[in-house]
């Protein structure tokens, strides 16, 4: 089949019809596109979702200029929601008064629960990503100095309606089945994967859009910073990965294997984020395939296979959980300290 | 989306065909190249250069991602500013790439799956021709280190993206890829300064997945410290974030290949002292002191263990080395030298020599 141009922007719709093999299945793949009110802003006839909510025009965030340390205070911020989350999970605790004071309206950490590990090669790993996150919380509040931002109020609860249930599933397309109608990350060391690599990616890629804007005195550390997050990201996604390798082929029906659950915390992410599926070209953490074989994604990679940054306004969208700008929400009920604090209009 | 989304099955989803199922069977069926059913070469790299297409807009190949860069570089260019920073530093780190994708794609996927000549040659010409690399061997992977194949499948398929990317960035300026000794001779050799083998034994590196994975760990970390030191050398805005990315993708797969090793260790305890040895030796010829991280886990005071796979330091910043370092690894000596180890007769580009240490 040629390659048929498909304007518009949408890269996960032209994908699929590039790796359609002929119009046949191009045909069949458009009228199941049609029918499902994907996460797609395309240019084809795509049935267009009832619009919800009562809102009637879009409210734009306001401008600012950032400052470099601006732009570390927004790391801050988001290392002190990993290191909560993390903290709590393996420990029960939280991050030491020591390392949260500054700028801004202090606040504590609520909900979460310290997770029952069994596995103890796991728990050795999870104790590298948290204490990593700890020294590069420490390294930008020794870089900050003065200019340091309080850790504001964190809610890390699972459960219904809790934050981590707002980003863990998708209010599109079809209703999670009901077994799986909360998400509660302490439950078990699988829950607490799937939710650390929530989290994890969203921290690392908005870690990545701004270093790069870094001044030059900057640079040198915060490459490095940028790189051992990923270090960090990849040690939590291998981890989910290998697990997910171990965790039933078929699952039972009205349930899902851990491959397919990591796929539904992505699409979860993604609503948030604005009109491109930016974890949706393969969301997850990878999938069975054939009868023995599997195959993984680590990496969550863009059309170059490097990995995707997300703006601090979308990446707040999703820590906020919401779609439209809002200053707070989900995980930081009184929103973030710092200048880069309301999340972009990702509404679509 | 559609409920077989969510039961993450492939067996589902095919049935169901939602657009990523096709695309999940089309990875699936060109990762599974063991040894009895490996796919046509032609077949593969037609849907790489189908997923490449996918970045060039109606109007041609000239408005895609490497055209941007071209076009935010054309002023260098057409003042014959032939040394910018950028230039130099994007050189290398495609010379590292070669080195990578070269290794990584064969060692998967078998013989022909080395760069092409189109993706090896200087600048964007016929008349510069780079030297295919030939020594290196397939891996067989059996179903018990299906996780380890599947991972090095995918990182080995994201270098041969990077280079794609990193030539169009470079376009005329892409330094031709130069010979590359991949032979267990070549890692034997480093592997016997490093003392993880004694001074009359060999290490093949395609023996096994285990030296595998050894192998690529030595060569992996070296890239991924590069990558990680070059942003305060750069100087355009579009190569800054571009690369930025690629450093946090390199970090991302040398910490797979450490984790890896930490996984198979649980069966081969030697497997953490010859990372270790092997770290310790890049410390000693590179210069950088210390900086290397061993990958056996600690003891905490509270007896609790803690893992280094990561190769971060006290702050939990990544490792970092500059080129000239880097190619004392590669070249196998502490001096400054300009060829040897992998590259008998060293690399093209702007940087070529090894740092005094």
């Amino acid at each position: 089949m040629a390659h048929q141009d498909i304007s518009g922007f949408d890269d996960t719709r032209r994908r699929f019809l590039q790796m359609a093999g002929s119009a046949t299945a191009m045909a069949g793949g458009l009228s199941f596109l049609s029918a499902c009110n994907d996460d797609v802003v395309g240019a084809e006839a795509v049935a267009t979702p009832t619009p919800t909510g009562t809102a009637t025009s879009t409210v734009l965030p306001p401008t600012y200029t950032a400052t470099d340390n601006d732009r570390l205070n927004f790391g801050l911020q988001r290392h002190y929601l990993l290191a909560a989350y993390l903290h709590r999970a393996l420990d029960g605790g939280a991050l030491s008064a020591s390392m949260t004071g500054g700028a801004g309206a202090a606040g504590t950490v609520s909900g979460g629960r310290r997770v029952a590990f069994t596995d103890l090669s796991l728990l050795a790993m999870m104790r590298e990503v948290s204490e990593a996150t700890d020294a590069r919380i420490a390294y930008l509040r020794r870089t900050l100095a003065g200019a340091v931002t309080a850790q504001p109020a964190i809610n890390i609860a699972g459960g219904e309606g809790s934050p981590f249930q707002a980003i863990a599933i998708t209010k599109r397309g079809t209703p999670p089945p009901a077994v799986n109608s909360f998400f509660d990350p302490y439950a078990s060391e699988n829950d607490f994967l799937l939710g650390a690599v929530a989290l994890s990616s969203v921290v690392t890629q908005a870690i990545y859009d701004v270093t790069w804007q870094l001044a030059a005195a900057l640079r040198t550390g915060m490459a490095a910073f940028a790189a051992g997050i990923a270090a960090s990201d990849a040690i939590l996604r291998n981890s989910l990965f290998v697990r997910a390798d171990a965790d039933v082929r078929v699952p039972a029906a009205g349930q899902s294997n851990l491959f397919g659950r990591a796929v539904t915390m992505a699409l979860g992410r993604d609503q948030y984020d604005g009109p491109r599926a930016m974890e949706s070209d393969a969301p997850g953490i990878g999938g069975f395939a054939g009868a023995d074989w599997v195959y993984s994604k680590i990496d969550i990679v863009n059309y170059n296979w490097i990995a995707i940054r997300r703006t601090p306004e979308q990446a707040l969208g999703i820590l906020y959980a919401s779609a439209a700008s809002v200053s707070s929400g989900a995980f930081f009920p009184a929103g973030v300290n710092g200048t880069i604090r309301v999340s972009g209009a990702n509404t679509y | 989306m559609g409920a077989g989304l969510l039961e993450g099955n492939l067996a589902t989803w095919a049935g169901g065909v939602p657009e990523l199922a096709s695309e999940a069977v089309a990875n699936a069926q060109w990762r599974n190249a063991t040894e009895g059913e490996k796919h046509d070469t032609c077949d593969r790299n037609d849907w790489r250069r189908a997923s490449f297409e996918r970045f060039q807009p109606p109007g041609g190949a000239d408005r895609g991602f490497g055209g941007v860069l071209a076009a935010s570089l054309a002023k260098q260019a057409s003042a014959q500013v032939t040394s910018s920073p950028d230039t130099a530093q994007v050189q290398f780190a495609l010379n590292l790439h070669y080195l990578l994708t070269n290794f990584l794609q064969v060692m998967i996927y078998g013989e022909g799956r080395q760069l092409p000549a189109a993706l090896i040659r200087g600048g964007e010409g016929a008349n510069s021709p780079g030297v295919s690399a030939t020594s290196v061997k397939q891996i067989m992977f059996d179903v018990e280190t299906r996780t380890i194949q599947a991972r090095l499948n995918e990182i080995a398929d994201e270098h041969w993206f990077r280079t794609e990317l990193l030539r169009g960035i470079l376009r005329a300026d892409s330094p031709a890829q130069k010979l590359i000794d991949y032979s267990s001779t070549s890692f034997t050799t480093m592997f016997r300064l490093a003392g993880v083998i004694g001074q009359t034994e060999t290490f093949d590196p395609y023996d096994s997945p285990n030296n595998g994975l050894l192998a690529a760990d030595t060569l992996l970390s070296v890239q991924a410290s590069v990558l990680a030191g070059m942003l305060p050398n750069l100087t355009n805005d579009v190569v800054q974030a571009t690369m930025v990315t690629m450093s946090a993708t390199a970090a991302s797969n040398a910490t797979a290949v450490r984790y890896m090793i930490q996984q198979r260790a649980a069966q081969q305890p030697d497997l953490l002292v010859a990372v270790d040895k092997l770290a310790a030796w890049r410390d000693r010829v590179d210069g950088t002191a210390t900086a290397e991280r061993p990958l056996t886990p600690t003891i905490g005071s509270d007896g609790s263990a803690v893992t280094r796979i990561g190769q971060t330091n006290a702050d939990g910043l990544y490792l970092t080395r500059t080129p000239q370092q880097a190619l004392n690894v590669l070249f196998m000596t502490a001096g400054a030298v300009s060829q040897g180890g992998f590259f008998p007769t060293g690399i093209n580009g702007l940087i070529g020599t090894s740092a005094a240490n």
